[in-house]
């Protein structure tokens, strides 16, 4: 079982490294290797689900991995997305070229993420989560327009501010105790922590102020509205759908629950900042007229949630948070997903210039209802049953006055898709759009997928609560 | 009082960066903020990080830039010498071999203790005990390389224009 940690880090660079041959072979061969990197990523992650709960350790050459039901639920959700965004991406990147450098780019951010969430050390997470970020801020760019360029910079430079914060917290954490990794960092705070005190919530600002911006979390959250609707559709669903969870919600939840679990003032700090985004988020979501502006806004409400669900801190709260990550994770990559297919036939992101399209594009209109209605909190759809754990986990926890906001900010986000839905898909057929037609297929099958799962994980939400996400939420809770 | 000096020169030094208009002044600065930081590092007994910080970024780092540079002018402009072009591969090989040299130098000359905590060598330092960063290295170089071929690449518009 541990062999597959060493296959799920092994197969990204071989395939980079075939990548350049691959696509010089022709189209169909960078397609092939592309699909069966990122398949076989998604096999590896799926095989070891059966370790759930036991845990595994992986070690070569003096380098330690290690797996636990946290990471577990993070890798499901990092390889099924990039699973789908390389099928999807592999019609929709012929119109920008550079295949299989696009391919190669997005191979190493999954092989980053998946590092990430596997190494046991704090300043190894920062390395990882770099190479994470340095792919994205290209992949951001890729197309090489003006406003995808000016965002990446945008991104790059906000990025830059995080990481010196992170590197510093990481920092003043090394020189007050000597240690990096995860457990021997717990059990040095477990003896010696009411005299670190001090230097642990200077660390925890810089965390929050780091991780916070990588997560979009408000008022951090400046690069995100450009970043994701400027990217292709298929990155734009990575960094919405994985990224800002990995790089940030991950690794706040990792650092504050699992190594330095108890400080107070640091939930309070999530409650807080986690309710500013999904309030703001929402509000400022319904003002965009550009559909991917209105889905990466809808993102900040979302992580506002998590956040939410993370600060009340009891295991309701937990299990709400770590299965919205899930569940945004599949909505919102089929939201991003959506809206690419809408572009890439349309050549225009105003929803005020569409209108009619679910008889043109019938696979994109149904998918989208499916997003829509997850994101809202429509049952059966997976989104109900997460914001309903988080919800009720505020109650438990008495934070009354948050769990009526989270009910209403759910039936607001409800109202703004509807209005997405209306002017995008439904209503009279713009003249312009006579001729358009179905997005190709490989994009079809991606947002298929991607709905199936929004469906289907709602419809079985207990086999999915019970089986992979109660148990990631009882460890961030201090159980092994 | 020499570290305030130093510091100061490389906030200077930062905002010169970002107000230049000509890159080869940039990439300049750059390199010696790097050569600033290797002496500060130096200055605080962190001789391995110094070493690293003159070898790598000011030297290396800053000849690729250069080079880039020089490689990368308006396309109205037109490149006078081909000469980067053959420069740089050699230069790149001149510092790798340096590079592996003060490798070799620093793991017999610089004593372990210059490492706070971890005890042993400097090969088990960088070869066991942080062996997970070299991997991690590997993914920032392959990312650096693909992020300048993709962003430097012809695009389909530009191919269907030609």
């Amino acid at each position: 079982m541990e062999s597959y940690i060493g296959w799920i880090l092994l197969v990204p660079p071989i395939a980079v490294l075939l990548m350049p041959w691959a696509s010089r072979a022709g189209k169909w061969a960078a397609n092939t290797l592309a699909i069966a990197a990122t398949g076989l990523l998604l096999l590896f992650t799926l095989r070891l689900i059966p370790a759930i709960g036991s845990g595994l350790k992986f070690e070569y050459y003096g380098a330690h991995f290690a797996l636990d039901s946290v990471s577990l639920l993070f890798l499901i959700v990092v390889n099924a997305v990039a699973f789908a965004c390389m099928i999807y991406a592999t019609s929709y990147i012929g119109h920008l070229g550079g295949r299989g450098k696009f391919f190669a780019l997005l191979i190493i951010m999954v092989s980053g993420l998946n590092a990430m969430l596997m190494t046991r050390d704090l300043f190894s997470l920062y390395v990882f989560l770099e190479v994470a970020s340095i792919s994205s801020y290209v992949l951001v760019a890729f197309g090489l327009e003006y406003d995808g360029i000016e965002s990446s910079i945008k991104y790059l430079l906000l990025s830059a501010v995080a990481t010196s914060m992170i590197l510093l917290g990481i920092a003043l954490i090394y020189m007050n105790t000597g240690a990096l990794e995860f457990d021997a960092l717990k059990a040095i705070l477990a003896t010696q922590g009411s005299g670190l005190q001090g230097i642990f919530l200077l660390t925890a600002a810089l965390f929050i102020g780091g991780f916070g911006l990588k997560a979009a979390l408000m008022p951090f959250h400046a690069w995100l509205p450009d970043a994701h609707p400027s990217a292709p559709a298929p990155i734009s669903a990575m960094l919405s759908g994985v990224v800002i969870k990995v790089a940030g919600v991950y690794a706040l939840a990792r650092i504050f629950f699992y190594i330095f679990p108890g400080i107070s003032r640091v939930h309070s700090i999530f409650l807080v900042l986690g309710t500013l985004s999904m309030i703001a988020g929402a509000v400022l979501a319904y003002f965009q007229r550009d559909f991917k502006r209105i889905l990466a806004y809808s993102s900040i409400s979302q992580i506002g949630y998590i956040m939410i669900g993370l600060g009340v801190g009891n295991l309701l709260g937990l299990i709400g948070a770590l299965f919205h990550i899930f569940n945004h994770a599949l909505f919102k990559s089929l939201l991003f997903l959506n809206s690419g297919a809408v572009q890439y036939r349309l050549h225009t992101r105003d929803i005020d210039e569409m209108g009619g399209l679910e008889n043109r594009m019938p696979v994109t209109s149904i998918t989208s209802v499916f997003g829509t209605l997850s994101i809202a909190g429509i049952p059966p759809f997976n989104g109900f049953f997460s914001k309903l754990f988080i919800i009720l986990g505020a109650l438990a926890a008495g934070k009354t006055t948050i769990a009526v906001l989270g009910i209403l900010v759910s039936i607001f986000t409800l109202g703004y898709f509807l209005m997405i839905q209306r002017k995008v898909f439904f209503g009279k057929l713009n003249e312009k759009w006579q001729d358009i037609r179905e997005a190709p297929f490989a994009m079809s099958c991606a947002v298929i997928l991607l709905a199936a799962a929004c469906f289907l994980s709602g419809l079985f939400f207990q086999s999915v609560t019970r089986g992979i996400v109660e148990p990631a939420a009882l460890i961030l809770l201090g159980g092994k | 009082m020499l570290l305030w000096v130093l510091l100061g020169l490389m906030v200077l030094l930062s905002i010169g960066c970002c107000i230049f208009k000509d890159l080869l002044y940039v990439a300049v600065s750059l390199a010696t903020i790097s050569g600033i930081l290797a002496l500060v590092l130096f200055l605080f007994g962190a001789n391995i990080a110094g070493v690293f910080e003159l070898s790598v970024c000011a030297g290396l780092i800053t000849v690729l830039f250069i080079a880039t540079v020089s490689l990368t002018k308006d396309s109205d402009q037109k490149v006078e010498t081909r000469l980067p072009v053959y420069f740089v591969p050699l230069v790149v090989l001149i510092f790798v071999g340096i590079d592996y040299f003060v490798i070799q130098w620093v793991a017999h000359s610089v004593p372990p203790s210059v490492v706070p905590r971890p005890s042993g060598t400097f090969q088990r330092v960088f070869w066991e005990l942080r062996s997970a960063d070299i991997l991690g290295q590997i993914g920032l170089i392959g990312a650096g390389v693909f992020g300048i071929l993709s962003l430097f690449r012809v695009t389909s518009k530009e191919k269907k224009h030609e």
